[in-house]
């Protein structure tokens, strides 16, 4: 009985002090890695609307919830920040829908599914088999990633409801 | 001075990736091109050493039953406080990488050097081979990047992870002489065998000469 409690406790300080040391690091490197991605969000509106005046955030509903951001880009459209589940993690990417209901820009911004099958989301391929699409046309999946391409194309639905209940 | 012999030595007889054929999962899936093998061999350099010392240290304290679950605990905090710094530092690597980083996690040379070394050795010896063996697992996954790399694209270039900037890049191999299948799996396969072979020739012919002698 002794023993088991000895173990237990042994075992209940490394944790801890696991958990602290990952605390320390974790405060450490998130403001880092927060204001990396800002500042991935800002480089890919300015890429999908190269003429807008004005970018900011606006006030958006989603019934499915995986909308988290919606960017308006003043008169030139909306870039809508997704994350879905994918295979393995969640994919986060951006889709931009210009005024006239086009989808004009798709951009992955993290994917940390399979190597070369989950990760084929994120190639120039499947973005621009993508853009060019009106919303409410059906995109197509990647073979050998239809898990994760499913996900993305679920998630493009989302935010085209979001989109139409914005007009 | 033995420690330096020693380390010459397990470069060759005692290399993790050709000599006892461990940690071979992410040797074989990432070493596609040149900044991946450092970044991974660097990154792990790093996990082995740390937890090395790490394990040294509690080697006295930590009861034998639950050593397996200590040192897990202690690989997987280091592994996970290396992928948030590589993530807020070197976003490139991150973004190459993936998931392979917090796979560091059993990746068997780190276990296998916990039980086999550190648990029974002082901390500086244990420091040492931490080092030892991460310096033979990046030179070993770099090897094995530069044969496939110039093979499958012809070029040999390297970025610094920090800032994107281009440390190197040569062109070798005119684009029309390349083989691209050596960038896929089979390639690894292939250039693995080779040099595992190679590997084993050296060892063999030294084997002979003490047996000679």
């Amino acid at each position: 009985m002794k023993k088991i409690i000895t173990l237990t406790l042994f075992l209940a300080i490394i944790s801890g002090l696991a958990g602290a040391t990952l605390a320390f690091v974790n405060n450490m490197t998130s403001p880092i890695i927060e204001e990396r991605k800002i500042a991935a969000v800002k480089a890919t509106l300015e890429a999908i609307f190269p003429g807008a005046s004005e970018y900011k955030e606006i006030a958006f509903e989603d019934a499915s919830g995986t909308v988290t951001n919606v960017y308006e880009a003043v008169g030139a459209g909306y870039a809508f920040n997704v994350n879905v589940q994918g295979y393995k993690d969640v994919i986060t990417f951006i889709v931009g829908i210009d005024e006239a209901g086009e989808i004009v820009g798709f951009t992955v911004n993290y994917v940390n599914d399979t190597p070369g099958l989950g990760s084929k989301v994120a190639d120039p391929e499947f973005a621009n088999s993508i853009i060019g699409s009106k919303v409410g046309d059906k995109v197509d999946t990647i073979a050998g990633s239809t898990v994760s391409s499913a996900a993305v194309v679920k998630g493009i639905d989302a935010a085209s409801a979001v989109y139409q209940s914005l007009k | 001075m033995k420690s330096l012999v020693n380390y010459g030595m397990s470069l060759l007889k005692e290399n993790p990736v050709f000599g006892l054929y461990l940690g071979l999962c992410s040797s074989l899936a990432i070493t596609t091109n040149l900044d991946n093998a450092v970044g991974m061999g660097i990154s792990v350099l790093l996990v082995l050493t740390v937890s090395n010392v790490v394990i040294s240290l509690l080697r006295k304290l930590t009861p034998d039953e639950i050593r397996i679950p200590v040192y897990i605990v202690v690989i997987a905090t280091l592994v996970k406080a290396v992928e948030l710094l590589i993530k807020a530092y070197a976003p490139a690597i991150d973004a190459a990488l993936g998931v392979f980083i917090p796979l560091i996690v059993v990746n068997c040379i780190i276990l296998g050097r916990a039980e086999a070394f550190a648990s029974k050795n002082g901390v500086v010896s244990s420091a040492l081979d931490g080092l030892n063996m991460g310096v033979s697992y990046t030179l070993s996954i770099v090897a094995l990047s530069l044969i496939r790399q110039l093979l499958a694209t012809g070029i040999l270039n390297m970025n610094n992870p920090f800032n994107d900037t281009v440390i190197f890049d040569i062109t070798i191999i005119p684009a029309d002489f390349t083989i691209p299948m050596f960038s896929s799996p089979i390639g690894a396969f292939l250039t693995f065998a080779l040099l595992a072979a190679g590997v084993a020739a050296i060892n063999n012919r030294d084997q002979k000469k003490v047996k000679g002698a």
